[in-house]
């Protein structure tokens, strides 16, 4: 699909994210794997919830973290085991 | 130990301070009651008010009163910049990548508030100007002391508080 040049694509696409599953998997609270990718708890919650995209080093960050791939992390279409972002 | 080596260990001294202050205010639950919705727009409507009074109480009740209000004023940007964890105020290794992005986002909001007061202000002179234009010469300004103060401090303090008030209208930290 093409996009107008120059705008970034915003709420109308939203990022899902598996972090919270597979955080609950490891065993990590957010305060843990928080500070193990250098981040703010606060933003483990936004990431958790869909409301930030993160930048791909800290996606990769998270990735190592949480022992899975960035694909298993993040996804532009709903997965099928979690819910909508809020 | 010589000027330079005081200065290198008094901007450690400082660094260290922002450091341990930075690290407090992040993980600080105690003041979670100022973090509220409701409590963040208390607190933005009461600096916007504070402001306000600063310069009704230069110009009509005297320095006392001005230098009470800039007091009471200095002490509810404190709870607000707490309110928002200091974010609009902290060098940028202290906060992460969500935060500043969020941070600068505030900024360019601030500017644009900031922009079009002083630009709606220079309007309003200007307008002001063409119209009466020809009765300058019958316009008598005095600058007061209280006059002088009152501009001062109502504009330090917008320009100081802006980013945290939006920052705590945003509600993203």
């Amino acid at each position: 699909m093409l996009r107008p040049m120059g705008r970034r694509p915003k709420a109308d696409e939203p990022v899902f994210s598996r972090i919270e599953l597979l955080r609950a998997d490891r065993g990590l609270s957010r305060q843990e794997l928080a500070d193990a990718v250098g981040v703010h708890y606060q933003t483990v919650g936004y990431l958790e919830r869909g409301e930030y995209s993160p930048s791909l080093s800290l996606a990769l960050r998270l990735a190592e973290v949480l022992e899975a791939p960035v694909e298993q992390l993040f996804s532009l279409t709903p997965f099928p085991d979690t819910q909508e972002p809020s | 130990m010589n000027l330079k080596e005081r200065w290198a260990a008094g901007k450690e001294r400082n660094a260290a301070a922002v450091a341990a202050n930075a690290d407090k205010l992040m993980a600080d639950t105690a003041y979670d009651r100022i973090r509220t919705r409701p409590a963040r727009i208390a607190l933005v409507a009461g600096f916007a008010a504070c402001l306000v009074l600063i310069a009704v109480a230069y110009l009509t009740l005297g320095q006392l009163a001005g230098l009470v209000m800039v007091i009471l004023t200095a002490v509810v940007w404190g709870l607000l910049r707490v309110s928002v964890r200091t974010i609009a105020d902290l060098p940028d290794d202290y906060l992460d990548e969500r935060q500043l992005a969020v941070r600068n986002a505030s900024y360019v909001e601030s500017y644009r508030y900031l922009g079009t007061a002083v630009a709606l202000a220079l309007t309003v002179g200007l307008i002001a100007f063409v119209v009466y234009g020809s009765e300058l010469d019958t316009w008598d300004v005095t600058l007061t002391w209280e006059g002088v103060m009152a501009t001062f401090w109502v504009f330090l303090g917008l320009s100081l508080g802006l980013p945290s008030m939006v920052l705590a209208l945003n509600d993203r930290v």
